[in-house]
């Protein structure tokens, strides 16, 4: 009875304990192909662009930490780990879109045509998983995105700001393996929003306007 | 035998109904418009949540109760200037004792809230673990959810949300407060201070 009771009590501890130990899910963004397919606005003239590094927000802690996982038996926080810190994947997904949209990403401020700042304030995926409810991962992106033209006037700015929710029957008894697919589709969807914001189109439209413009003019004077 | 099975059962469904009867209410400026001042062409409805019956309405709990003091903020950029609130820098400030209350990040908000969730497991054990996991994380959620972002607002937008700031509960009621916001005018490169006086009587 007493061994019994000793052999219960301690498949109990161990049982807590294991359920609080984390562990540590490595999330991989080095592959790039999960990112926009077909941005929907292209510059018809390539522009100049200088991409400045996005900043992180007060309430961002460690960078390389980018969500929270519920795995084993019985659901254990773990944390959801990047080699590449947030900041530098955003970066690398607007870099890349602007580039396909028409943009020439260029070093120097002085050669820009436009130059952009932004701070991130959230760059999270969280796992849902109770043990009652179907699981399910959540995923938000929230930055702020500031367009300067080459005389430090703000040419379009905005609060990108998108949440992602996983799909699936799969993933309703274990949603772990969504978590990261789930922060790449709000990525996506991020940079979907800033490349198809209409103030940002008609921002570049009135560009292109205003270039031709001067061309006209300037073949007049002539 | 038969007897524990059944109440096995009845634990287990009433545990779960708890899990079914939490109710996230969504954002309305209609219940916390309590003061409105217009500033540099932000129009600005602000009103602390203190009020129990309201709070546990709106959050489904008393935030008093973690030592926090909500204040829930909503501004309409009618200035022809595009803006940003900037959280970052935000402060409350007791006006008669001159203490300053820093906001704190919804995270750690969100981690003051949770940390008496050890409690149920402790009490009903795994059950009660996993139900009260469950309400846990819903109301995560919704405050998540209803949490002030630090945002650009475009002439004729609008950014609405509690700001949270740690408040020891004794400190809450009968005091003046002056809630100062750090906003970055983005036209011209320049950042402000507004301050908002409000009551918590």
């Amino acid at each position: 009875m007493k061994r019994s009771f000793v052999a219960a009590i301690t498949l109990f501890l161990l049982i807590n304990i294991g359920g609080c130990q984390g562990g540590q899910i490595r999330g991989d963004f080095s592959d790039k192909n999960w990112l926009h397919d077909g941005l929907g606005y292209y510059l018809k003239e390539p522009l100049n662009m200088k991409l400045n590094k996005f900043s992180l927000g007060a309430g961002v802690g460690d960078p390389h930490i980018i969500g929270e996982a519920k795995t084993g038996m019985f659901n254990s926080k773990s944390v959801v780990v990047s080699d590449i810190p947030m900041q530098d994947i955003v970066y690398n997904a607007l870099k890349d879109a602007f580039s396909k949209m028409g943009f020439v990403i260029v070093d120097e401020r002085n050669s820009a045509d436009l130059i952009t700042t932004g701070q991130i304030s959230q760059f999270w995926s969280r796992e849902f998983a109770n043990g009652w409810t179907p699981e399910y991962a959540k995923a938000a992106v929230r930055y702020d995105l500031v367009i300067r033209d080459n005389n430090d006037k703000v040419f379009w700015a905005k609060s990108v700001d998108v949440e992602e929710k996983s799909t699936g029957i799969g993933v309703i008894f274990d949603a772990t393996s969504s978590v990261i697919p789930t922060l790449k589709k709000a990525l996506s969807q991020s940079i979907f929003q800033v490349v198809n914001d209409a103030n940002f189109q008609a921002a570049l439209n009135k560009i292109r306007k205003n270039a031709q413009a001067l061309e006209s003019d300037a073949a007049y004077s002539r | 035998m038969k007897g524990s099975i059944i109440k096995v059962l009845l634990i287990a469904c009433l545990s779960m109904a708890g899990c079914a009867t939490y109710g996230h209410r969504t954002f309305t400026t209609d219940i916390f418009n309590k003061y409105h001042v217009v500033k540099n062409g932000l129009s600005m409805r602000f009103e602390p949540v203190i009020d129990k019956e309201k709070s546990t309405w709106y959050l489904n709990l008393s935030p008093a109760k973690y030592d926090l003091l909500p204040v829930f903020l909503s501004i309409e950029n009618e200035s022809g200037h595009i803006k940003r609130i900037n959280i970052d820098g935000v402060y409350l400030m007791a006006k008669l004792e001159q203490i300053k209350y820093a906001s704190l990040p919804i995270e750690t908000a969100v981690k003051t809230i949770q940390s008496s969730g050890w409690i149920p497991s402790l009490l009903f054990g795994a059950v009660g673990s996993f139900a009260a996991g469950s309400v846990e994380e819903s109301k995560d959620e919704d405050i998540y959810h209803k949490a002030f972002r630090p945002r650009i607002i475009e002439p004729g937008g609008r950014g609405q949300g509690l700001l949270f700031f740690k408040v020891p509960k004794d400190d809450i009621l009968n005091k003046e407060f002056a809630l100062c916001l750090i906003i970055d005018n983005l036209d011209n490169n320049s950042t402000e201070e507004e301050w908002l006086s409000f009551e918590t009587r």
